[in-house]
């Protein structure tokens, strides 16, 4: 019989191999990963060298896109933002703004700033949202229709807008998002070219300390401060090796709230953006994908590589936090909502090989990480493990976390090259530094508090201080 | 667990390649910088020589030699940020300009190469120059989409009976990658497809006349009025619609009578599009007919007839208001709304 210590060892010795392995699992997967978003970078490359995007601009074939952008208290950025989205390279373009219940003077400043004029149009709603106050049409801008509704959050606002939108394909954004002016002409390249796409995201990039003018990105900046500089390590990270790496592996499954672009019909018949979750992009990303599978219609989600939208990221901790906390919640109700999915075959490559590996690396990473510290900690205590081996085990971990940093640095090097003063590339490598050995475990703590609130039931999204994009020069807030 | 030996190991090789990629970043970042700063000074002497040659055609051999003197991507890079910019003789000497610097040649050859992104780049430098008649055809039966769809961009400018013929075998291309471009360049090229587009049309059906029927209604030419009058019979509903918004752009009044018909057909989408098409022709006599639809079960067959009724005027608004006092909830409902929209052009512009 063996005494209770020596099963506590041997459970212990079994727990580190299971971590061992898990650990040897998910890098293996990081660097199939990384092979297949290098593999789709140069294979997109070579479909876009030396095309000519603005014959899209005088051509009368192009799907019309209704670009949606619901707005809450946003006063002092909402003119800004739409003259940004107005003024889009794109023939066939409607927005639509939908205050949601703002309680600032967001209506009367479009009011003023672009001639809005009430509107009665007939439409059906097609999907349920709070109800419609008002409609206005601008004068001095035809394509612009405001929507006033009574506040119901983001996926409210944006059903209220599908149920207005007259296009083709509809693009969800945040009105505070920097898109790139050529933006659409990108993204909509996946629509032109198959027709059995129903949605398609863009590569996100942070803003922060980057120069902004007229609502666009005119010169990128890495920025001094380590919160948002690490983040932009993360969003490389995650967009050009993570996001376009699944494009090759069975697909995508998230399209940033940002920015992404969706058959309208599509959404529709799937019955829109879901009002219960944190993360309604990505259960929409899902959910259409789910449905394609199931009715066996069209469900390719496309990833464009190319920058095209900028976004304020946290600049303090515990709005980081927050907002970890949030998106591992949203994860984790997401992943739970379609756990049926789960290994199972009819889903194909999704069911086989995306979500088991969101489930298994993206969800459940904090719990082992935690786990693994406990055990190894415990051990060390215990005197059964040697603290050598503890040391190099750690090193070689943060070392493969950082060579994969290394490596999508040198990938954006290699394609897009937007930071493009050296002092730039030199403060990228010391916030990929950083972001491995502060970040990361910090953002342990963080998801697991996400685990935590969603095994709650906690549904609420936190606040975010925004400081506002760094601008070349004051913005005009008239003409 | 693992001997320390192999950890240690583990690290230095992390270590050493971390260091590799550190240095290859880095170094790439200076080598980008210079380059930049390299192509910015060729491409200034470039642009400034193609100026020169712009305005004197017959010599300025010194700036030729400065355009020859510049690597190929850039040259092609001055071209084509210049060509899309210039019509008439001065697009012609740059294609001149071009070909003396060999692109048409080299462009050619890149069309015949096995690898798929060097045809895409031939052809997209052919297409940029609007020559290569030798090469081209052929890649319009390529089987790399991408490839085809640039080919089917150059065809744009190079229409012959042959290569129209080609375009619209591509309609009806089960992988639809390029329809999107050739719909386009169909209705680039204009009148010209229009009796090979009745031809095709008059033998397909069903979903393969779809994209022809949206390029035919894009270039609005009273010739396809027997294939529409044919297809507005095809047992597809979808291909009824198009038919109808197809009718809609012709007139006259077989069409309008083939829309009236249309109007009680047991499909709403056909349904709608004829009552669109009617209000789009102002075909005033159909104004009783469409006014029925008011009553239509169908939520967008309602919507459009309330819009074609407002679209023909004073007798569609004389029914709408009789529709007010309809037995029907939904005929007066809707013809209320229509009734309240707005009377302005600009107004009228925003609610279809």
């Amino acid at each position: 019989m063996m005494d209770i210590a020596e099963i506590l060892a041997r459970g212990g010795v079994a727990l580190e191999w299971g971590i061992l392995v898990y650990f040897l699992l998910i890098n293996g997967f990081y660097a199939l990963l990384l092979l297949s978003a290098a593999m789709e970078m140069r294979q997109h490359f070579r479909r876009t060298a030396g095309e000519n995007r603005w014959r899209v601009l005088s051509s009368r074939a192009v799907p019309r896109i209704s670009m949606i952008a619901p707005a809450y208290n946003e006063a002092a950025t909402i003119a800004e933002s739409i003259r940004s989205l107005l003024s889009l390279y794109y023939p066939n373009l409607e927005v639509i703004v939908v205050n949601d219940g703002s309680k600032d003077d967001t209506v009367a400043v479009m009011a003023r700033e672009f001639d809005l004029v009430s509107i009665h149009p007939i439409y059906q709603r097609q999907i349920p949202s709070q109800p419609v106050r008002a409609l206005y049409r601008s004068r001095s801008h035809p394509n612009l229709l405001v929507v006033d509704k009574v506040n119901g959050g983001k996926a409210d606002a944006l059903n209220a807008g599908l149920n207005l939108a007259r296009g083709e394909l509809v693009c969800a954004t945040d009105a505070d998002t920097l898109l790139e002016a050529d933006a659409l002409l990108r993204m909509v390249r996946p629509f032109l070219l198959g027709s059995d796409v129903v949605a398609a995201g863009g590569t996100i990039r942070v803003a922060n300390s980057s120069l902004v003018r007229g609502g666009r990105v005119i010169a990128t900046r890495v920025p001094w401060k380590p919160v948002p500089g690490v983040q932009v390590v993360e969003y490389l990270r995650a967009f050009l090796f993570g996001r376009l790496g699944w494009n090759r592996m069975g697909g995508n499954i998230i399209i940033s709230g940002a920015f992404g672009l969706f058959q309208r019909s599509a959404v529709v018949a799937a019955g829109g953006y879901a009002h219960d979750t944190v993360s309604e992009d990505m259960e929409l990303v899902l959910r259409l994908r789910r449905i394609g599978y199931e009715r066996h219609t069209s469900h390719r989600v496309e990833f464009v590589p190319d920058p095209v939208a900028w976004t304020e990221v946290p600049e303090s901790l515990r709005d980081l936090g927050r907002q970890r906390d949030r998106w591992h919640r949203g994860l984790a109700d997401v992943l739970w909502r379609h756990r049926r999915l789960l290994f199972n075959p009819r889903y194909g490559a999704m069911g086989l090989v995306v979500i088991p590996y969101f489930w298994l690396v993206e969800l459940l990473a904090p719990v082992v990480e935690a786990v693994g510290l406990a055990v190894l900690g415990f051990a060390i205590a215990q005197g059964s493990l040697d603290l050598s081996f503890a040391v190099l085990f750690f090193l070689v971990a943060y070392g493969l976390g950082l060579l994969l940093s290394a490596l999508t640095l040198l990938l954006e090097e290699l394609s897009f090259q937007r930071y493009r003063r050296m002092r730039d590339r030199i403060l990228l490598l010391l916030w990929a530094a950083l972001e491995s050995v502060g970040l990361r475990q910090l953002s342990v703590l963080w998801r697991l508090r996400g685990i935590g609130k969603f095994l709650r039931g906690r549904t609420d999204w936190g606040a975010m201080d925004r400081r506002g994009f760094q601008r070349s020069e004051a913005p005009s807030t008239r003409g | 667990m693992l001997p320390n030996g192999i950890l240690a190991w583990a690290l230095v090789s992390v270590v050493g390649l971390l260091g590799l990629f550190v240095i290859l970043y880095l170094g790439l970042g200076l080598w980008h910088l210079r380059k930049e700063s390299v192509d910015r000074a060729h491409l200034l002497r470039g642009r400034a020589a193609l100026h020169v040659l712009l305005q004197s055609p017959g010599g300025a051999l010194e700036e030729l030699r400065v355009l020859e003197s510049l690597p190929r991507r850039l040259q092609l890079r001055l071209f084509r940020q210049t060509m899309r910019n210039l019509v008439g003789a001065r697009n012609e000497r740059v294609r001149a300009l071009a070909e003396h610097l060999g692109h048409e040649r080299w462009a050619e050859e890149r069309c015949r190469s096995r690898r798929w992104w060097r045809r895409l780049e031939g052809a997209r430098v052919l297409t940029l120059l609007s020559t290569g008649n030798r090469v081209m055809p052929s890649l319009l039966h390529d089987p790399v989409p991408e490839v085809r769809a640039q080919a089917v961009e150059w065809a744009a400018t190079h229409a012959t009976p042959e290569v129209i013929g080609r375009l619209l075998d591509l309609l009806s291309d089960p992988r639809e990658v390029s329809r999107f471009t050739v719909q386009d360049t169909l209705l680039r090229i204009g009148h010209s497809v229009v009796e090979p587009l009745i031809r095709y049309l008059e033998i397909h059906e069903g979903v393969a006349a779809v994209p022809a029927l949206q390029v035919a209604r894009g270039i609005e030419d009273p010739r396809f009025i027997d294939p529409a009058l044919s297809l507005i019979e095809d047992p597809n509903p979808i291909v009824r619609s198009h038919a109808a918004g197809l009718l809609g752009t012709i007139g006259g009044s077989t069409a309008e009578q083939a829309l009236v018909a249309l109007l009680t057909d047991p499909d709403p989408r056909p349904r709608a599009a004829a009552a669109q098409a009617i209000g789009i022709l102002g075909h005033w006599g159909a104004g009783p007919l469409v006014a029925e639809r008011l009553r239509d079960p169908s939520w967008i067959v309602r919507r459009e007839a309330g819009l074609a009724l407002r679209a023909l005027g004073s007798t569609g608004k004389l029914l709408l208001r009789r529709a007010l006092r309809s037995e029907d909830p939904f005929a007066a409902d809707m013809a209320r709304q229509v009734l309240d929209l707005p009377e302005t052009t600009l107004d009228r512009g925003v609610v279809a």
